[in-house]
């Protein structure tokens, strides 16, 4: 990433963790306090060391910001337009499609049933084929090299190595 | 010395055929995974040890140790036949191993590399067998404020030292790991934390899969995202060198004696790792020069230094991991999880609850130098037709393999979920030039700077004198403040000199 564009991602970052660590500070306020109210020491509390580690991440934030801003980063790039260009950029069709298979193919795995050799096919096969070219050769080399990395996962591992699969 | 003892007998106990044949395929497989980009050695390890929870200890860390050294040797090879880096440490190695390669010089180079390597990972070894023992039982002093200190220095420092871009991020990477770390049942209060009601966090997340996640999905990601097209120069000589390595090697001595201490003593900084000492030395190597206006133009020591340097820094990586529970680089972090996983625990009491195991993983890592060298010269000549495997093959056969490693330590379906979430905060992180090896050093470290930092307090009845008052804490302490206000001093001198 390019450092204006760096910058202005900083500024977005900087403002989520000034959100995570003011929640994340009150939370452990609250089990400092109830460390205090169960009559023990506050020095013994489960909120003790996050409070301090959520007030430090806020200071490290605010100056996270701070160099955003120094560097000319400003939200105004958040607009319509911006967001509609992203969406429309190789790199993010093609991180959405790699993350969606991942997941599709994490959320199949737990489905109940033996399906590991069948999904992992699946999944391997249409990783394989979504970003290259169709030709009949690429399709044959990825049917064959999915089959052979699915029997060396399912039989290889699963069944000779004993290795729990999903 | 029965330290060095136990080394040698250990040494000769792992003359063992199949351990000889398990760490030859290990260091093999090290090199092949080091040299395809987007695959690296923390990645390698820690899938390897979710696929290894099952064999027994000796033999996981046969496996483990081989592919370590192995994938930092390994990432030389691709930085000097396609100038892209198998993995980060080898980045500088590409500097003037690829122009070497331009010069007709690729298996000459890759020779220097390689011998390179085994000299830097055996004064490694040298460092671990006699460094580790005497500094265990140093340890063994600490109590809980060392502790503390010792392990907030760690992830302070690796915020600062492996910050991609701005330092202050380094240290953000480093706060999410440690709250990362505290979503877990408390171990002096038992009280939940930061768990929402979601039982599988009561016992924290899982390291292991974290990791992978971390390490292995931003990978699969990024090699599906990049358009990178390269090509791949034999690895044959086109110009014969007239010198022989040894020669070329012994040429450079005060390189390679520079380097490997360079990368002992960065390799011992907590979390920084193999990366920073390839540059340091190169650095290092490139000032101390008569020939410093040739680095970077295809010259030997420039290929010298950064493989010596990240090679010696894997037993130098080793000996906080071992001795105070401290990894020093990433795969040691990963290490240590596997560690955890076997049963062994790693600190100053080791010595004490696994005898000889210090002497072990010394002649672990020593066998290794010698297979690093066997399975080095067998893939040199395949190693560029291995480099042509595509992505598009390669990289959905990494997933599914990241897949079954962060179920099969836990057999969680839970821990999938972690696999998956943390690769996609791994990648996000990453286009926003966030080190992974921060948050992953505060993950692993969280618990233990917290539980220490109570147990100092509550020992005290609430007194932070002892954190100031006992003499290595102080040290620390001094060592704290000082690295923090001279970035915060550097940072203003930088916002002044961009505003005039």
């Amino acid at each position: 990433m390019e450092k204006k564009a760096l910058r202005k991602a900083d500024l977005v970052t900087s403002m989520i963790l000034m959100g995570i660590s003011i929640t994340g500070f009150i939370m452990s306020l609250q089990l400092v306090i109830r460390t205090i109210s169960r009559g023990k020491e506050w020095f013994e509390s489960s909120g003790l060391f996050p409070m301090i580690v959520t007030f430090f991440l806020g200071l490290c934030a605010y100056s996270l910001f701070l160099t955003a801003r120094r560097a000319g980063a400003r939200l105004d790039f958040i607009t319509k337009e911006n967001m509609l260009f992203m969406t429309k950029t190789r790199e993010f069709k093609v991180a959405c499609i790699v993350i969606g298979l991942l997941a599709a193919y994490i959320m199949l795995l737990m489905l109940p049933g033996r399906l590991y050799a069948v999904v992992t096919f699946v999944y391997l096969l249409t990783s394989m084929l979504v970003f290259q070219k169709k030709t009949k050769k690429s399709v044959i080399h990825s049917i064959i090299i999915a089959a052979v990395a699915t029997a060396v996962l399912a039989f290889g591992f699963g069944k000779l190595a004993m290795i729990p699969l999903p | 010395m029965p330290d060095i003892q136990s080394f040698i007998s250990s040494f000769i106990e792992l003359m063992d055929i199949k351990i000889l044949i398990l760490m030859f395929f290990s260091t093999g497989l090290g090199v092949i995974i080091g040299a395809l980009p987007g695959l690296t050695a923390t990645m390698g390890i820690a899938l390897l040890t979710g696929l290894t929870y099952n064999v027994p200890l000796e033999y996981t860390f046969t496996i483990l140790m081989g592919v370590y050294v192995g994938a930092i040797y390994g990432g030389s090879i691709s930085a000097i036949l396609l100038n892209i880096p198998g993995t980060a440490s080898a980045a500088a190695t590409a500097l003037d191993g690829h122009q070497l390669a331009l010069q007709g010089k690729a298996e000459t180079a890759i020779k220097v590399t390689r011998f390179a390597s085994i000299i830097g990972t055996f004064i490694g070894v040298i460092a671990l067998a006699l460094l580790a023992p005497p500094l265990t039982k140093i340890a063994l002093s600490f109590q809980s404020p060392e502790f503390f200190m010792l392990a907030f220095f760690g992830v302070l420092i690796c915020g600062s030292i492996g910050a991609k871009d701005l330092t202050i991020k380094g240290w953000i990477a480093g706060m999410i790991g440690l709250l990362l770390a505290f979503v877990r049942l408390d171990d002096i209060e038992s009280t939940s934390r930061f768990t929402f009601g979601n039982t599988n966090l009561l016992s924290g997340i899982s390291v292991i899969p974290a990791m992978i996640g971390f390490y292995a999905i931003p990978e699969v990601i990024k090699a599906f995202t990049g358009n990178d097209k390269f090509t791949v120069n034999a690895a044959r000589d086109k110009v014969k060198e007239k010198v022989s390595v040894l020669k070329i090697t012994i040429k450079h001595l005060k390189t390679v004696i520079q380097s490997s201490l360079i990368g002992i003593g960065i390799g011992a900084l907590p979390g920084v790792g193999e990366d920073v000492a390839a540059w340091v030395s190169y650095d290092t190597a490139k000032r101390t020069s008569k020939n410093k206006e040739k680095f970077g133009t295809g010259i030997y020591e420039g290929a010298i230094a950064p493989e010596v340097g990240n090679n010696a820094a894997i037993g130098g990586a080793l000996i906080p991991m071992l001795t105070l529970a401290v990894p020093g680089s990433p795969p040691a972090a990963v290490l240590l999880g596997a560690l955890t996983l076997h049963g062994i625990r790693p600190g100053p009491m080791i010595g004490i609850e696994s005898p000889g195991f210090i002497g072990k993983m010394a002649a672990l890592l020593m066998l290794s130098v010698i297979m690093l060298w066997a399975a080095g010269t067998l893939l040199a000549n395949p190693m560029s037709k291995i480099l042509k495997v595509p992505t598009v093959y390669l990289m959905p056969i990494v997933a599914a393999l990241s897949v079954i490693g962060g179920f099969a330590i836990n057999l969680s379906a839970f821990d999938l979920f972690i696999v998956f979430i943390f690769g996609v905060l791994g990648y996000l992180l990453d286009k926003m030039d966030y080190s992974p090896a921060p948050i992953v050093l505060g993950l692993i470290l969280g618990n233990m700077i917290d539980v220490k930092f109570r147990t100092a307090l509550i020992t005290n009845n609430g007194s932070f004198l002892p954190f100031v008052v006992r003499p290595i804490s102080a040290i620390f302490l001094a060592v704290i403040l000082f690295t923090i206000v001279k970035q915060i001093m550097a940072a203003r001198a930088a916002s002044k000199e961009t505003a005039a």
